[in-house]
């Protein structure tokens, strides 16, 4: 029996330096690489147990193996690897940003490995598999779209004595007959989904370790976007696997690993409203407790549908909006109604539902005036608690009808999607790949724009996506105090560009930098606030809890553990690491509730609150803002770790024999219980030991 | 919100308090959140936080 390797697509990110690289991907959310592991459990469902190579767990291993100096190049680390096992098959999954790597694997194999038959599957291969051959001639064969069918009847084929006649037979399969390239007809959507085994998740040897697990639910979307390649790929035919598998295809996966948080796999989950009714049911009815996301078009969804969900365990939806422009909405053919795909956006908001708003720019015939809807339409997800915005460049991927009408316009000029860059970063090999294979690579070009200049959009797309990492209510602020970001953003490059340069942001993207986000700060309260803002003050106290804001969420050090603590009248009150109190000179409560409503911010009320904001979760970084009372700020300020609450009570009491409104209630029960209540609230932590004045806060106080 | 008792409080002796005295103390020491930030939480893709940029 043939003996099959399959290799997955290099999806994780390479930011260049290894340290970076590997701290970053430690934080973020890894999945298993789910279409290589589906078709491997065909394959084992026929008796060949095919071996597995995941290229993304390989890339933190040669990271971890460059740090220690042992490796030169991720390539021959792959190779190296590659080199261990045995195969007569090599299958190779692509996708768009990885594919000059895969490229280069299949070259080395088949160098020292000429009879190894090198087949290509995935979204880019199955879309480019023509100019592909052509230009590669070590891939031997395309395994085009739904592999599960098209993979295993190419291996009767090749067992067979008539292997060539055989190869004519198969549909979906590309291949070379003498010097010709032949592709055979398309193979037919796989119908029924619910026959599909189980993707081979044990073959993934750190599958418990995994936050959450991705899940095919069906597959196919029957909309016709005109920058999307996926549709293509799985022939616009929508299937969904039936209520009655998913749920036990949850169930097996939370049974069998542990692991009951479920990222459904599906480009438009809810596009069968009664079907997502019927699973969302049949969940409850099974009383277990799972959280998933899903990917659903905004108007492909409702508010009594996203309720429902949400009930279920629903925590996620990714919407792809891709322009706030309405006129553009109908040239790109995706046609939604934004005012509504606004209400949906809200409502899941308000049901604690995770969204990512997904926006596309640079389409060629985007205007300055559709550039600016979809910067305001950006920055005004910023009113919600729940809602990740991003903006994204846009990228002619190939199938798509963008690349066909504008194939032959592409030009070179790195100005890239955030896409491109996702996956292994591109050497001087792979540029030199991609310029001279234009039909290969045509993710790594760009589509001229007829109304504005593409730097200007990529600059834009950098600042707005900069404002949103760096700030909170800042870019809403100016939003709604000046009606247009775009209008803040070209004040913003003029002024900029006024301004003596300041390099210390290094080889980083300077949006990506802190640098940026003091510059901002500076042109914010000396240009900004000076010509353009209608409400000075609010914006000034925003600038001050945007400055309390970042280096609590950005450098937060470390807390203090201690074991068995007793808050006794001899403990220790200290404040904690990621607490800052601020003096406002606005009611910070009604300035929020002006943000969100969008109310004018002139009506916000002057008034001094203080405010402490205190970093709630280590690992997700949640700031609780808690508006401080007078008797409860007082008490804050005693506790900085070098008294008892013994000792805070004594002075307390001899400052204040009578506190206002808790008259007949001794000063020591009020101090007592005051403290109780700060420690509570997580205002204070407690320590059996005496720590020094300059606690954490105090630290973060000099950084500022 | 609020925390639970991980660590254990042990009132002084002699110190007691009614239920109205909680309440009416409760009510002076109240902090009320008017505001949960979230900090960008990566749900769906992988980008560099900005921490590890900087």
């Amino acid at each position: 029996m043939m003996k099959v390797c399959l290799v997955s697509a290099l999806s994780e990110t390479d930011f260049g330096d290894p340290k970076l690289t590997l701290d970053t991907n430690q934080k973020a959310i890894h999945l298993p690489p789910l279409g290589v592991l589906s078709l491997a459990a065909v394959l084992c469902d026929r008796g060949i147990s095919p071996q597995f190579v995941d290229l993304n767990k390989l890339f933190f291993d040669f990271l971890e193996h460059e740090g220690n100096g042992k490796s030169s190049d991720f390539l021959t680390f792959v190779i190296q690897h590659i080199e261990t096992l045995s195969f007569d098959i090599l299958g190779l999954s692509t996708i768009c940003s990885s594919f000059p790597f895969t490229i280069q694997i299949a070259q080395e194999v088949k160098k020292f490995h000429p009879n190894v038959k090198i087949i290509l599957g995935g979204p880019q291969a199955s879309l480019v598999d023509i100019p592909t051959m052509k230009a590669f001639p070590f891939i031997d064969f395309v395994v085009r779209g739904e592999a599960e069918d098209t993979f295993p009847l190419l291996l009767e084929a090749f067992s067979s004595m008539n292997s060539s006649l055989e190869l004519e037979k198969i549909r979906g399969i590309t291949f070379r007959k003498g010097t010709e390239i032949t592709r055979n007809p398309n193979a037919s959507p796989i119908l029924d989904l619910d026959s599909l085994p189980l993707p081979s998740y044990y073959l993934d040897p750190n599958i418990t370790e995994y936050k959450s697990l991705p899940l095919e639910v069906g597959r196919g979307c029957p909309f016709n976007c005109v920058f999307c390649s996926t549709s293509d790929f799985f022939n616009r035919k929508f299937r969904l696997k039936s209520p009655q598998k998913i749920i036990e295809q949850m169930k097996f996966i939370k049974d069998t690993y542990g692991i009951n948080k479920i990222n459904f796999i599906h480009d438009n989950f809810t596009v069968n409203r009664k079907k997502v009714v019927e699973f969302c049911e049949s969940l409850l009815r099974c009383e277990e407790e799972f959280s998933w996301s899903c990917s659903a078009r905004a108007d492909q969804i409702d508010d009594e549908l996203i309720a429902l969900m949400a009930k279920v365990g629903c925590k996620g939806i990714f919407f792809g909006i891709e322009t706030g422009s309405a006129r553009l909405q109908r040239v790109i053919k995706k046609k939604l109604n934004l005012s509504d795909a606004l209400l949906r956006i809200q409502c899941a908001d308000q049901h604690g539902i995770y969204t990512a708003v997904s926006l596309i720019t640079a389409f060629p015939e985007e205007t300055k005036d559709d550039l600016r809807d979809t910067i305001n339409f950006f920055v005004d997800m910023l009113r919600f608690n729940n809602v990740e915005p991003r903006i994204n460049i846009l990228a002619p991927l190939a199938g798509t009808q963008i690349h066909s009408k504008y194939k032959n316009k592409l030009v070179l000029d790195r100005i890239y999607s955030e896409m491109s860059f996702q996956g292994f970063k591109q050497n001087q090999a792979d540029f030199e790949m991609i310029q001279a294979y234009p039909e290969v690579f045509p993710n790594f070009y760009s589509i001229p724009t007829t109304h504005v200049d593409r730097a200007y959009f990529k600059e834009v797309r950098d600042f707005v996506a900069a404002t949103y990492w760096w700030f909170r209510w800042l870019p809403l602020a100016l939003f709604q105090d000046n009606g247009d970001m775009l209008n803040v953003f070209d004040r913003w490059r003029m002024w900029r560009a006024s301004q003596p340069m300041d390099n210390s942001a290094g080889e980083l993207p300077y949006y990506r930098s802190r640098q940026f986000a003091k510059d901002f700060i500076e042109f914010v309260l000396t240009c900004y606030n000076k010509e353009m803002a209608t409400a000075k003050t609010v914006i000034s106290t925003i600038v001050d809890i945007e400055n309390f804001l970042l280096p609590i969420v950005r450098n937060l050090p470390a807390e203090l553990h201690e074991e068995h603590r007793i808050f006794s009248l001899a403990s220790f009150p200290y404040k904690p690491a990621g607490l800052k109190v601020a003096q406002l000179n606005v009611d910070y409560k009604e300035l929020i509730q002006c943000l969100r409503s969008k109310t004018s911010l002139k009506q916000v009320s002057a008034n001094n609150t203080t405010i402490a904001f205190r970093v709630f979760d280590q690992e997700q970084k949640e700031v609780n803002v808690r508006l401080l009372n007078p008797l409860s700020k007082e008490l804050l300020d005693m506790c900085d770790g070098s008294r008892t609450v013994k000792d805070i009570i004594y002075q307390f009491s001899s400052l204040k024999a009578h506190i206002d409104g808790i008259d007949g209630i001794s000063s020591e029960k009020v101090c007592f219980f005051g403290l109780i209540q700060l420690y509570k609230q997580e205002l204070i932590e407690v320590s059996s030991r005496q720590i020094k004045k300059t606690t954490h806060a105090d630290v973060l106080e000099e950084k500022l | 919100m609020e925390k639970s008792n991980v660590v254990r409080i042990e009132l002084p002796t002699g110190i007691d308090f009614t239920e109205e005295e909680k309440a009416r103390i409760g009510s002076a020491t109240r902090n009320e959140i008017v505001d949960i930030i979230k900090a960008k939480r990566l749900t769906f893709e992988i980008e560099p936080p900005v921490d590890q940029v900087i």
